[in-house]
């Protein structure tokens, strides 16, 4: 295992001295930087299976201590060879456990490289296309206090212990001497990926979202988006969902379904978005967006492929992008 | 903020309108127990404007009805509002129900005229401001909706052939000033009942009759619908003492303030957008979101449980008068709402409209079959509530539910009621279209 871990540091290594390379360089061929996502994706799905054999390798170790450990428990008669074996056995857990937990970083890592590596490809693939890069948001003047914005959540019998009370909600600003309830953004974990750009569960495409702003055949109600990377609240408006194979070529002819809820909320969109049409390869359009609120959004565009039809919905693939509006 | 306005607001902190030049002598003053209740600022104020009623503007332009905003449209809508002998019986109007001297309600837990209706009649005051209609909101427009009750056994109980036929004879100038000429002639061939929606003779009756024929009634129908959108639209509320209180806050003289709401009041005020969480969905100049939401307000025993949503987006689907229909104004493509209409979803479930709050503590009782007879139950129900009871038989998923035990004190609860009763407005006796 440690040969393997060094084999891969060496790799990864070579892969930053690449990157640095390319952030430096004016001239990067757009093939380049998806070659290199590619091989960075290869390398992180190395990285992950390993990571996944050091964690199951540490479970049979537990199991082991586990059986070792039972009849100390029962007897109380104790025997220093088992002392011996069992000091020997909770350090090899626990070095299992260390190297699986560094691979599954160093997977994501590698991961995360390969999308902002792809993304570099992809956009200088669509260029002129692209309007935005940002991760969405919502017009800075929509002020947070008029959503159902406190922790509405479903409460039921069966779930008594539901959250905090409304008091404990409240927020004190020093400008404002309402107590008016804190709310929205409360649950979207710090870290969270809001990227615009991402590949798709299995790994097997790559998207960008943004706000379509061609109002040539919308209707009254999207044409006053001026804001690219902001979404409007509570206006039905379209966005543009950009989607390549791993080579960065479009792919076309995709049956998507559209999906949408806040996590922090236990609801969904109040309408039923759906992609239109493709306006060029690759490149769809999802019309009937809303958002009634501002808070911790996900949208989930799911590949319906013929081929999935006999599948269960869990293995087909799809996109999900978080959005903090 | 500027500067010295600053400086007056950091020093009336430490001395009650110190640098307000009209400020009243230190008796007036000595009124006010608790001072710092009557302190609002500067984004407080801002905040509060937000529900003021001089923030409501026009309502939104109408796509499916170009007559939305027609004075005459509404003037012929005024007078079909309040028309009794266009009813089967002669005996209701829609005013039989949303009672002008009633903030356009009728006081009773479930309408009667031809017969008892489902749910309670809701204010038709700041209708024309929600996208839907209704308490499930089964109608995508006001048109649409003034349309039902017509056809409706338990109310007007008449049929679609007979409405246009008394309204044609009635108010033939009236409706070709705004709609333009039609030929009358074809009103007389008509059967006395017909209706693609009443029982079934008159279903018989509609479909015997041509497709022209039937478009003819449809078109006047429809256009009967648009005027008294067009009337509704022109309701105004008027300004209520919340109102008042909203616009002397940045006065800043806790004083004045205290002339417009007492003590309780102001604590309400603070409950209502704090605490309480009222403003979380009773936001905006009219108090309400326009959102669907289910707050378990309990089922009668009697009955089939609310659906609510579920039920009113299925009613869409079917429905003949929407904005995708032939006799929308609209054209498809401008029909967004339809067009992505959310069918399903837990959330829909038993979820109602978020009525408005304005003239609340006039218009009792409360909640779709008024359940709750006053205030003081109503906010007992927040404080206390009970999830709605999971019919599996009725019940197409769980149902959702929306709301969290408020857990406010006595004292706090009875703040909370005084200040809903800040929101009554004067009923205002010159204005025409309210008909008084």
């Amino acid at each position: 295992m440690k040969i393997i871990k060094i084999v891969l540091s060496v790799l990864l290594f070579g892969n930053y001295s690449t990157l640095c390379a390319f952030a430096t360089s004016q001239t990067t061929p757009v093939n380049e930087y998806i070659d290199l996502a590619n091989e960075q994706l290869k390398q992180a799905r190395e990285v992950q299976k390993a990571s996944r054999q050091l964690i199951v390798d540490a479970n049979k170790v537990r199991k082991q201590l586990k059986q070792l450990r039972a009849p100390q428990l029962q007897t109380n008669n104790f025997v220093e060879t088992r002392k011996e074996s069992v000091s020997e056995l909770v350090k090899l857990l626990e070095l299992k456990q260390k190297e699986g937990a560094e691979l599954r970083t160093l997977s994501k890592r590698l991961k995360q490289l390969a999308a902002s590596n792809f993304e570099e490809g992809f956009i200088h693939r669509w260029q002129s296309k692209i309007t935005n890069r940002e991760p969405l948001t919502m017009d800075s003047e929509v002020e947070n206090f008029f959503a159902h914005n406190a922790r509405i959540r479903s409460v039921h019998k069966n779930m008594p212990s539901a959250k905090a009370t409304p008091s404990q909600d409240t927020k004190e600003r020093s400008d404002m001497s309402l107590l008016v309830p804190s709310l929205m953004k409360q649950n979207a974990p710090p870290d969270l990926n809001i990227n615009a750009f991402k590949f798709s569960r299995e790994e097997k495409l790559f998207a960008h979202i943004e706000v379509h702003t061609d109002t040539s055949t919308s209707n009254s109600e999207t044409n006053d988006i001026t804001n690219v990377s902001a979404v409007p609240l509570n206006k039905i408006h379209r966005w543009r969902l950009m989607v390549t194979d791993l080579s960065g070529n479009p792919v076309e002819n995709i049956q998507f379904k559209v999906e949408g809820h806040m996590p922090g909320h236990v609801h969904g969109l109040p309408t039923a978005p759906r992609v239109t049409h493709e306006v060029e390869p690759g490149v769809y359009i999802v019309d009937g967006m809303k958002f009634q609120m501002k808070g911790w959004w996900v949208m989930k565009f799911i590949v319906e492929s013929e081929k999935n039809e006999n599948d269960s919905p869990k293995h087909a693939d799809f996109f999900t992008f978080n959005l903090v509006l | 903020m500027p500067f010295t306005r600053a400086l007056c607001y950091l020093s009336s902190l430490i001395i009650l309108n110190a640098c307000s030049p009209d400020s009243g002598s230190p008796d007036d003053v000595k009124d006010i127990t608790d001072p710092e209740l009557y302190q609002f600022t500067e984004v407080d104020i801002q905040f509060l404007k937000r529900f003021s009623i001089s923030q409501l503007g026009e309502p939104p332009a109408s796509i499916s009805n170009k007559f939305a905003d027609d004075k005459n449209a509404a003037q012929l809508g005024k007078s079909l509002f309040f028309d009794k002998s266009l009813s089967k019986s002669g005996n209701f109007s829609c005013a039989t129900c949303h009672q002008p001297t009633l903030y356009f309600t009728d006081g009773l837990k479930r309408s009667k005229a031809a017969g008892t209706t489902r749910r309670s009649a809701p204010t038709v005051l700041g209708a024309a401001h929600s996208p839907w209609q209704f308490w499930d909101g089964r109608k995508d427009s006001l048109w649409s909706q003034a349309l039902g009750p017509i056809e409706d056994v338990n109310e007007y109980d008449t049929s679609r052939t007979a409405y246009v036929r008394k309204v044609l004879q009635k108010y033939a100038n009236e409706y070709q000033t705004v709609f333009g000429k039609i030929k009358l002639d074809f009103i007389k061939q008509l059967p006395e009942h017909a209706s693609p929606a009443g029982n079934e003779e008159s279903r018989n009756n509609w479909q015997s009759l041509d497709k022209k024929t039937q478009s003819q009634i449809n078109q006047v129908f429809s256009n009967t619908g648009k005027a008294m959108m067009a009337y509704q639209r022109q309701l105004q509320i008027p300004e209520s003492r919340f109102d008042l209180f909203i616009e002397t806050l940045p006065t800043n003289q806790p004083h004045r303030l205290a002339e417009i709401f007492s003590a309780e009041e102001v604590r309400g005020l603070r409950l209502f957008v704090g605490k309480a969480n009222c403003a979380s969905c009773h936001n905006g100049p009219l108090f309400t979101n326009y959102e669907f939401h289910n707050i378990g307000a309990p089922d009668p025993q009697d009955q089939t449980v609310e659906l609510g949503r579920h039920e009113g987006v299925k009613s869409l689907l079917t429905d003949e008068f929407t904005c995708l229909s032939e006799w929308s104004d609209a054209k498809e493509n401008e029909c967004a709402e339809m067009r992505f209409l959310k069918t399903n979803g837990t959330e829909l479930v038993g979820a109602l409209k978020t009525p408005s709050l304005r003239n609340i503590a006039v218009t009792a009782p409360y909640m779709q079959f008024g359940q709750f007879d006053s205030l003081k139950q109503v906010i007992a129900h927040y404080n206390r509530p009970t999830p709605p009871v999971y019919n599996r038989e009725q019940h197409p998923s769980r149902p959702h539910f929306d709301i969290m035990p408020l857990k406010l004190s006595e004292q706090e609860a009875l703040a909370l009621e005084s200040f809903l009763g800040t929101l009554t407005s004067p009923l205002p006796k010159d204005d025409p279209w309210w008909g008084l």
